[in-house]
Protein backbone atom coordinates (compact mmCIF):
# COMPACT_ATOMS: atom_id res chain seq x y z
CA UNK A 1 0.00 0.00 0.00
CA UNK A 2 1.60 3.10 -1.24
CA UNK A 3 0.00 6.38 1.08
CA UNK A 4 0.59 9.67 -0.30
CA UNK A 5 2.84 11.44 1.21
CA UNK A 6 1.21 14.24 3.64
CA UNK A 7 -1.12 11.05 5.30
CA UNK A 8 2.79 9.52 6.10
CA UNK A 9 3.64 12.22 8.19
CA UNK A 10 -0.01 12.14 9.09
CA UNK A 11 1.26 8.54 10.85
CA UNK A 12 4.10 9.44 12.15
CA UNK A 13 2.41 12.59 14.23
CA UNK A 14 0.03 10.30 15.24
CA UNK A 15 3.09 7.89 16.61
CA UNK A 16 4.37 10.96 18.29
CA UNK A 17 1.19 11.64 20.13
CA UNK A 18 0.70 8.07 21.13
CA UNK A 19 4.33 8.20 21.86
CA UNK A 20 3.45 10.91 24.48
CA UNK A 21 1.25 9.41 26.00
CA UNK A 22 2.37 6.13 26.70
CA UNK A 23 5.24 6.72 29.26
CA UNK A 24 7.36 3.86 31.19
CA UNK A 25 6.17 2.09 33.96
CA UNK A 26 4.24 -0.37 35.17
CA UNK A 27 1.35 -0.18 37.68
CA UNK A 28 3.41 -2.17 40.67
CA UNK A 29 1.62 -5.59 42.31
CA UNK A 30 0.78 -2.98 45.30
CA UNK A 31 -1.59 -0.54 43.35
CA UNK A 32 -3.55 -3.65 41.89
CA UNK A 33 -3.42 -5.47 44.98
CA UNK A 34 -4.68 -2.48 47.06
CA UNK A 35 -6.25 0.22 44.73
CA UNK A 36 -6.51 3.28 46.07
CA UNK A 37 -9.99 5.34 45.87
CA UNK A 38 -8.80 8.89 48.00
CA UNK A 39 -5.59 10.80 47.87
CA UNK A 40 -4.26 12.86 50.27
CA UNK A 41 -1.75 15.44 48.75
CA UNK A 42 0.55 17.00 51.35
CA UNK A 43 1.91 20.20 50.28
CA UNK A 44 5.48 19.16 48.03
CA UNK A 45 8.44 19.91 49.97
CA UNK A 46 11.02 21.87 48.41
CA UNK A 47 14.69 21.41 47.52
CA UNK A 48 15.03 24.18 45.74
CA UNK A 49 16.00 27.75 46.82
CA UNK A 50 12.90 29.38 45.30
CA UNK A 51 10.07 30.17 48.48
CA UNK A 52 7.04 29.72 45.73
CA UNK A 53 7.74 26.15 44.80
CA UNK A 54 5.60 24.77 47.42
CA UNK A 55 2.30 26.38 46.98
CA UNK A 56 2.68 27.32 42.91
CA UNK A 57 3.31 23.73 42.72
CA UNK A 58 0.36 22.58 45.16
CA UNK A 59 -1.90 24.17 43.10
CA UNK A 60 -1.25 22.00 40.04
CA UNK A 61 -2.02 19.06 41.46
CA UNK A 62 -5.57 18.47 42.00
CA UNK A 63 -6.96 18.56 38.54
CA UNK A 64 -5.06 16.03 37.09
CA UNK A 65 -5.18 13.56 40.03
CA UNK A 66 -9.15 14.20 40.30
CA UNK A 67 -9.87 13.76 36.28
CA UNK A 68 -7.88 10.43 36.92
CA UNK A 69 -11.23 9.50 38.97
CA UNK A 70 -9.59 9.36 42.38
CA UNK A 71 -11.07 11.42 45.31
CA UNK A 72 -8.46 14.11 46.57
CA UNK A 73 -8.82 15.58 49.62
CA UNK A 74 -9.48 19.85 49.53
CA UNK A 75 -5.72 20.75 49.32
CA UNK A 76 -5.83 24.23 50.75
CA UNK A 77 -8.38 23.02 53.83
CA UNK A 78 -5.81 20.24 54.80
CA UNK A 79 -2.92 23.02 54.51
CA UNK A 80 -5.20 25.28 56.68
CA UNK A 81 -6.17 22.76 59.12
CA UNK A 82 -2.47 21.80 59.38
CA UNK A 83 -0.99 25.33 59.96
CA UNK A 84 -3.86 25.62 62.74
CA UNK A 85 -2.68 22.67 64.16
CA UNK A 86 1.06 24.09 65.15
CA UNK A 87 2.51 22.59 61.37
CA UNK A 88 3.99 25.68 59.85
CA UNK A 89 5.50 24.54 56.73
CA UNK A 90 5.23 21.08 54.16
CA UNK A 91 8.64 19.89 55.85
CA UNK A 92 6.62 19.74 58.93
CA UNK A 93 3.72 18.47 57.50
CA UNK A 94 5.49 14.92 55.71
CA UNK A 95 6.69 14.09 59.97
CA UNK A 96 3.11 13.50 60.35
CA UNK A 97 2.52 9.53 61.17
CA UNK A 98 -0.09 7.68 58.83
CA UNK A 99 -1.48 6.74 62.06
CA UNK A 100 -2.14 10.77 62.74
CA UNK A 101 -3.15 11.61 59.25
CA UNK A 102 -5.85 8.69 58.98
CA UNK A 103 -6.99 9.81 62.85
CA UNK A 104 -8.21 13.43 61.03
CA UNK A 105 -8.16 12.71 57.08
CA UNK A 106 -8.72 8.55 56.81
CA UNK A 107 -7.35 9.00 53.24
CA UNK A 108 -6.56 5.38 51.49
CA UNK A 109 -3.52 6.64 50.24
CA UNK A 110 -0.68 9.91 51.13
CA UNK A 111 0.55 11.17 48.16
CA UNK A 112 4.32 12.77 49.43
CA UNK A 113 5.91 14.91 46.59
CA UNK A 114 9.36 16.62 46.51
CA UNK A 115 9.30 19.76 44.26
CA UNK A 116 12.99 19.56 42.59
CA UNK A 117 13.44 22.06 40.08
CA UNK A 118 11.44 25.75 40.14
CA UNK A 119 11.72 28.99 38.53
CA UNK A 120 13.36 30.34 35.50
CA UNK A 121 17.38 30.66 35.30
CA UNK A 122 18.72 33.76 32.94
CA UNK A 123 21.14 33.12 30.65
CA UNK A 124 22.53 36.13 28.10
CA UNK A 125 20.74 35.46 25.18
CA UNK A 126 17.86 33.03 26.50
CA UNK A 127 16.23 31.94 29.15
CA UNK A 128 14.76 28.30 30.52
CA UNK A 129 12.24 27.67 33.15
CA UNK A 130 12.16 24.32 34.91
CA UNK A 131 9.35 22.46 37.06
CA UNK A 132 10.31 18.81 38.09
CA UNK A 133 8.62 16.85 40.75
CA UNK A 134 9.65 13.53 42.24
CA UNK A 135 7.30 11.76 44.48
CA UNK A 136 5.61 8.23 46.03
CA UNK A 137 2.37 7.11 46.51
CA UNK A 138 1.77 5.20 49.87
CA UNK A 139 -1.22 3.18 51.20
CA UNK A 140 -2.26 4.91 54.49
CA UNK A 141 -3.01 2.06 56.54
CA UNK A 142 0.22 -0.36 55.73
CA UNK A 143 2.50 2.60 54.53
CA UNK A 144 3.56 0.46 51.49
CA UNK A 145 4.51 1.91 48.47
CA UNK A 146 2.01 2.09 46.13
CA UNK A 147 3.93 4.13 43.20
CA UNK A 148 6.67 6.41 42.77
CA UNK A 149 7.46 8.37 40.07
CA UNK A 150 9.43 12.10 38.93
CA UNK A 151 8.98 14.34 36.00
CA UNK A 152 10.65 17.39 34.68
CA UNK A 153 9.42 19.95 32.18
CA UNK A 154 11.14 22.73 30.76
CA UNK A 155 10.86 25.67 28.27
CA UNK A 156 13.03 28.07 26.99
CA UNK A 157 12.68 31.26 25.61
CA UNK A 158 15.45 32.14 23.31
CA UNK A 159 15.76 35.14 20.81
CA UNK A 160 16.54 33.66 17.77
CA UNK A 161 17.58 36.68 15.12
CA UNK A 162 16.94 40.11 17.28
CA UNK A 163 20.90 40.52 17.06
CA UNK A 164 22.46 40.92 20.28
CA UNK A 165 20.98 43.79 21.59
CA UNK A 166 17.25 42.51 20.82
CA UNK A 167 18.35 39.52 22.60
CA UNK A 168 19.65 41.22 26.01
CA UNK A 169 16.67 43.66 26.00
CA UNK A 170 14.61 40.14 25.28
CA UNK A 171 16.08 38.71 28.37
CA UNK A 172 15.96 41.63 30.36
CA UNK A 173 12.19 42.62 29.68
CA UNK A 174 11.57 38.99 30.15
CA UNK A 175 13.06 38.89 33.95
CA UNK A 176 10.90 42.05 34.74
CA UNK A 177 7.60 40.66 33.48
CA UNK A 178 7.65 37.34 34.77
CA UNK A 179 8.54 37.90 38.34
CA UNK A 180 5.03 39.04 37.91
CA UNK A 181 3.03 36.54 36.58
CA UNK A 182 5.88 33.58 37.60
CA UNK A 183 5.89 30.93 34.72
CA UNK A 184 6.30 28.01 36.76
CA UNK A 185 2.95 28.10 37.72
CA UNK A 186 1.89 27.65 34.16
CA UNK A 187 5.37 24.64 34.00
CA UNK A 188 3.50 23.20 37.24
CA UNK A 189 0.70 22.00 35.51
CA UNK A 190 2.29 20.18 32.41
CA UNK A 191 4.95 18.75 34.76
CA UNK A 192 1.84 17.49 36.96
CA UNK A 193 -0.56 15.99 33.96
CA UNK A 194 2.25 13.66 32.92
CA UNK A 195 3.50 12.78 36.36
CA UNK A 196 -0.13 11.94 38.01
CA UNK A 197 -2.37 11.97 35.15
CA UNK A 198 -0.59 9.63 32.95
CA UNK A 199 2.18 7.92 35.03
CA UNK A 200 -0.01 7.33 38.39
CA UNK A 201 -3.57 7.55 36.02
CA UNK A 202 -2.57 4.50 34.62
CA UNK A 203 -4.76 3.05 37.16
CA UNK A 204 -7.87 5.13 37.08
CA UNK A 205 -9.36 6.05 40.26
CA UNK A 206 -12.89 4.81 41.36
CA UNK A 207 -14.60 7.88 39.41
CA UNK A 208 -13.53 7.34 36.34
CA UNK A 209 -15.76 5.30 33.42
CA UNK A 210 -12.69 3.01 33.18
CA UNK A 211 -11.52 2.27 36.45
CA UNK A 212 -13.19 -1.30 36.37
CA UNK A 213 -12.19 -2.45 32.91
CA UNK A 214 -8.79 -1.18 33.33
CA UNK A 215 -8.15 -2.77 36.67
CA UNK A 216 -9.78 -6.04 35.49
CA UNK A 217 -7.17 -6.15 32.23
CA UNK A 218 -4.01 -4.82 34.66
CA UNK A 219 -4.65 -8.19 37.32
CA UNK A 220 -5.10 -10.46 34.18
CA UNK A 221 -2.28 -9.63 32.49
CA UNK A 222 -0.09 -9.79 35.79
CA UNK A 223 -1.72 -13.04 36.08
CA UNK A 224 -0.58 -14.47 32.67
CA UNK A 225 2.79 -13.45 33.91
CA UNK A 226 2.96 -15.81 36.60
CA UNK B 1 -8.83 6.50 2.45
CA UNK B 2 -11.78 7.27 4.21
CA UNK B 3 -11.13 4.07 6.16
CA UNK B 4 -7.73 5.52 6.84
CA UNK B 5 -8.83 8.71 8.77
CA UNK B 6 -11.08 6.97 10.42
CA UNK B 7 -8.92 4.65 11.98
CA UNK B 8 -6.55 7.90 12.82
CA UNK B 9 -9.07 9.13 14.69
CA UNK B 10 -9.96 6.51 16.80
CA UNK B 11 -6.25 5.88 17.88
CA UNK B 12 -6.33 9.46 18.85
CA UNK B 13 -9.45 9.39 20.62
CA UNK B 14 -8.38 6.30 22.64
CA UNK B 15 -5.25 8.81 23.89
CA UNK B 16 -7.23 12.16 24.03
CA UNK B 17 -8.80 12.12 27.94
CA UNK B 18 -8.94 15.55 28.10
CA UNK B 19 -12.85 15.42 27.73
CA UNK B 20 -12.85 15.61 31.37
CA UNK B 21 -14.58 14.58 34.44
CA UNK B 22 -15.67 18.30 36.06
CA UNK B 23 -16.36 21.70 35.60
CA UNK B 24 -13.04 23.20 37.27
CA UNK B 25 -13.86 27.05 37.11
CA UNK B 26 -11.00 28.91 38.54
CA UNK B 27 -10.79 26.25 41.96
CA UNK B 28 -6.86 25.75 40.88
CA UNK B 29 -6.13 29.78 40.96
CA UNK B 30 -8.12 29.83 44.10
CA UNK B 31 -5.88 27.53 45.90
CA UNK B 32 -3.02 29.43 45.15
CA UNK B 33 -4.42 32.59 46.49
CA UNK B 34 -5.53 31.27 49.48
CA UNK B 35 -2.49 28.97 50.43
CA UNK B 36 0.21 31.34 49.16
CA UNK B 37 1.20 34.17 51.69
CA UNK B 38 1.39 37.15 49.11
CA UNK B 39 -1.13 39.35 49.90
CA UNK B 40 -4.71 38.80 50.37
CA UNK B 41 -6.48 37.12 48.65
CA UNK B 42 -10.33 38.90 47.98
CA UNK B 43 -12.12 36.38 49.62
CA UNK B 44 -15.47 37.17 48.40
CA UNK B 45 -14.52 37.40 44.96
CA UNK B 46 -13.04 33.63 45.45
CA UNK B 47 -16.85 32.70 47.01
CA UNK B 48 -18.72 34.25 43.95
CA UNK B 49 -16.48 32.11 41.72
CA UNK B 50 -16.80 28.50 43.97
CA UNK B 51 -20.46 29.10 43.70
CA UNK B 52 -20.43 29.75 40.08
CA UNK B 53 -18.47 26.48 39.32
CA UNK B 54 -21.02 24.43 41.38
CA UNK B 55 -24.02 25.82 39.91
CA UNK B 56 -21.93 25.28 36.17
CA UNK B 57 -22.13 21.76 37.14
CA UNK B 58 -25.43 21.62 38.15
CA UNK B 59 -26.83 23.12 35.46
CA UNK B 60 -24.94 20.74 32.72
CA UNK B 61 -25.68 17.72 35.53
CA UNK B 62 -22.35 16.39 36.30
CA UNK B 63 -20.70 15.82 39.53
CA UNK B 64 -19.02 19.02 41.41
CA UNK B 65 -15.21 18.54 41.50
CA UNK B 66 -13.97 16.85 44.62
CA UNK B 67 -13.06 19.40 46.73
CA UNK B 68 -14.98 21.84 45.68
CA UNK B 69 -17.57 22.32 48.44
CA UNK B 70 -15.08 21.93 51.38
CA UNK B 71 -13.19 24.31 49.88
CA UNK B 72 -16.45 26.98 49.44
CA UNK B 73 -17.04 26.05 53.05
CA UNK B 74 -13.81 26.62 54.01
CA UNK B 75 -13.60 30.68 52.66
CA UNK B 76 -17.30 31.51 54.23
CA UNK B 77 -15.94 30.56 57.33
CA UNK B 78 -13.12 32.41 56.68
CA UNK B 79 -15.19 35.08 56.08
CA UNK B 80 -17.13 34.77 59.08
CA UNK B 81 -19.90 33.21 57.66
CA UNK B 82 -20.66 29.89 59.40
CA UNK B 83 -24.01 28.75 58.63
CA UNK B 84 -23.58 28.40 54.77
CA UNK B 85 -19.63 27.30 55.88
CA UNK B 86 -21.22 24.11 57.75
CA UNK B 87 -23.70 23.97 54.77
CA UNK B 88 -20.91 23.55 52.19
CA UNK B 89 -19.26 20.90 54.53
CA UNK B 90 -22.22 18.72 54.93
CA UNK B 91 -22.39 18.87 51.22
CA UNK B 92 -19.04 17.48 50.38
CA UNK B 93 -19.63 14.92 52.67
CA UNK B 94 -22.87 13.78 51.13
CA UNK B 95 -21.29 14.12 47.17
CA UNK B 96 -18.53 12.57 48.52
CA UNK B 97 -18.43 9.97 51.73
CA UNK B 98 -14.15 9.50 51.13
CA UNK B 99 -14.28 12.99 53.30
CA UNK B 100 -16.40 11.75 56.20
CA UNK B 101 -13.92 11.94 59.06
CA UNK B 102 -12.30 15.28 58.05
CA UNK B 103 -15.49 17.37 57.61
CA UNK B 104 -16.93 15.56 60.35
CA UNK B 105 -13.74 17.03 62.79
CA UNK B 106 -14.26 20.26 61.15
CA UNK B 107 -17.77 20.81 61.94
CA UNK B 108 -17.39 19.06 65.96
CA UNK B 109 -14.57 22.11 65.75
CA UNK B 110 -17.25 24.30 64.05
CA UNK B 111 -19.25 23.24 67.62
CA UNK B 112 -22.05 22.29 64.70
CA UNK B 113 -22.94 18.21 65.83
CA UNK B 114 -22.22 16.56 62.41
Amino acid sequence: MKLPSFARYGLLLVCALLGSCASGARVSNAMLEQPPGSILILPPLDSTVETSATYGSLAALTVPLAEAGYYVFPVAVVDQLMRQNGLPDAFDMHQVSLDKLREIFDPDAVLYLTVTDWGTSYQILSSITRVSFSGRLVDARTGTELWSGSHSVARSSGNLGGGLIGSLAGALVNQVSTSISNPSNALANSTARVLLGQNLGRLPGPYHPEHGEVLGRLREARADRR
Amino acid sequence: MDRRIAAIALLLAGCQSSRGLYIWGDYQNSVWQVTSTDGQPDLGALVEDAKLTIQRSADRDIRVPPGLHAHLGMLLASQGQLDGAAAAFLTEKEVYPESTVLIDGILSRMGVTP
